[in-house]
């Protein structure tokens, strides 16, 4: 199979695009297609600055490196999970995304989850009756959004694919999650303390993320989350790669059509957000679900409560972050 | 050739195309990358006995929304 837009041998085919393109064709076409995805959501300009929350996976790290390139000014932001095991996935993660920050000379931020909260992934999934990728889940979107207000970025930028988004929908479509569906898109505008969050690669299948790494040599960590190996989104993601497989562009007409009547789930009356009372950060309770998470944690291994992490002032929570910057 | 999917490693005798080896496997295209020789393939490519052959697995979970 030839490139369509030069004689050499094609690496890819994408069938919903009836494309086929070489290495040296794919990057630029890349490119073009995250640049058109931004503008068309209307995510960031060239004078934002922007925090991309980098797993060391394909995705994140394809992300901050397409950001770069395009000329963004886009730092990272990896938070160590502390997840150990036989493939020390924390530990590998962690330096795939210091090799590319010091190759493409941009900062990288790095929090830990066990100095936050007291406790490692692993440790808290033990401790709580949440589930690893719910309590990954909370922290991360907590850290992240309080990262990005302290340190005074603009948006947040993660790496959710075209099979990321199209597996959530259909979850949420299966299960009738109203509330999760009114704010699924890839664009959530900044409001009462939440900065702006985007996902600039809504649009990319993980097979084309994952042969931008390949072709631009961005070193990422290939194995699974352990905890993600049973995750039921694996599962969405195989029956829609057989959707996909039988009538190619499904997965992306599923999502569009959804974009265009996702207003049909706005809720009305959506819940006031105010400030935590330990931490300051935006909730619709008193306390916001991460501070009665640490709360719960460290009752639970007899541990004094962190002063850096409740009851603290504005002033104090802006040295905690900038001191777990690396 | 030898093919190589994750932890897995299968021997072939015979030369077929990168489809006819996924049928085979029982994987889907859209699920992985196939790299022949250091160099990603198309589906059509032709593999020879002597290929060492890698299936990347793209597909990644226990996703958290932000």
């Amino acid at each position: 199979m030839r490139c369509r837009k030069c004689p050499k041998k094609a690496i890819i085919y994408m069938p919903e695009h009836r494309l086929a393109l070489c290495a040296a064709c794919y990057s630029p076409w890349f490119l073009d297609h995250t640049e058109r995805t931004i503008r068309k959501f209307k995510m960031f300009t060239r004078r934002d600055r922007i925090l991309v929350a980098v797993s060391g996976g394909k995705d994140s790290l394809s992300l901050w490196h397409a950001l770069h390139a395009l000329g963004y000014e886009a730092d990272g932001f990896y938070i160590d999970l502390g997840i150990t095991g036989s493939d020390h996935y924390s530990e590998q993660s962690k330096q795939r995304c210091q090799e590319l920050s010091e190759r493409i000379g941009r900062r990288l931020h790095i929090v830990r989850v066990a100095e936050r909260v007291g406790a490692p992934i692993p440790e808290i999934k033990d401790l709580t009756a949440r589930e690893a990728c719910s309590a990954c889940g909370l922290i991360k979107r907590y850290l992240m959004n309080r990262y990005a207000l302290e340190a005074e970025y603009d948006v947040i930028a993660t790496g959710h694919n075209l099979d990321d988004e199209v597996a959530v929908l259909f979850s949420n479509v299966l299960h009738w999650n109203r509330g999760y569906l009114a704010r699924q898109y890839p664009v959530l505008d900044e409001r009462e303390g939440l900065k702006k969050k985007v996902k600039p690669f809504v649009y990319f299948t993980e097979k084309q993320t994952t042969v931008y790494a390949l072709v631009n040599r961005i070193a990422y960590v290939r194995e699974e989350c352990p905890y993600a190996l049973g995750a039921t989104t694996l599962s969405y993601k195989d029956l829609l790669a057989q959707l996909e497989h039988q009538a190619p562009g499904t997965k992306r007409r599923f999502l569009d059509g959804f974009y265009q009547i996702r207003a049909l789930f706005a809720e009305p009356e959506a819940a006031a957000l105010v400030p935590c009372a330990r931490c300051g950060q935006p909730t619709t309770a008193e306390v916001c679900a991460y501070c009665r998470l640490i709360e719960h944690v460290q009752r639970r291994r007899g541990l004094a409560l962190a002063p850096a992490d409740v009851n603290t002032s504005q002033s104090s929570l802006k040295q905690v972050l900038v001191s777990d910057s690396e | 050739m030898r093919v190589r999917y994750g932890q897995q490693e299968y021997e072939f005798a015979e030369r077929m195309s990168v489809r006819k080896l996924l049928e085979r496997l029982g994987v889907l295209p859209e699920t992985v990358v196939v790299v022949r020789n250091g160099e990603i393939v198309t589906e059509d490519e032709l593999l020879d006995v002597n290929d060492e052959v890698e299936l990347i697995r793209v597909v990644s979970g226990g996703l958290v929304g932000v």
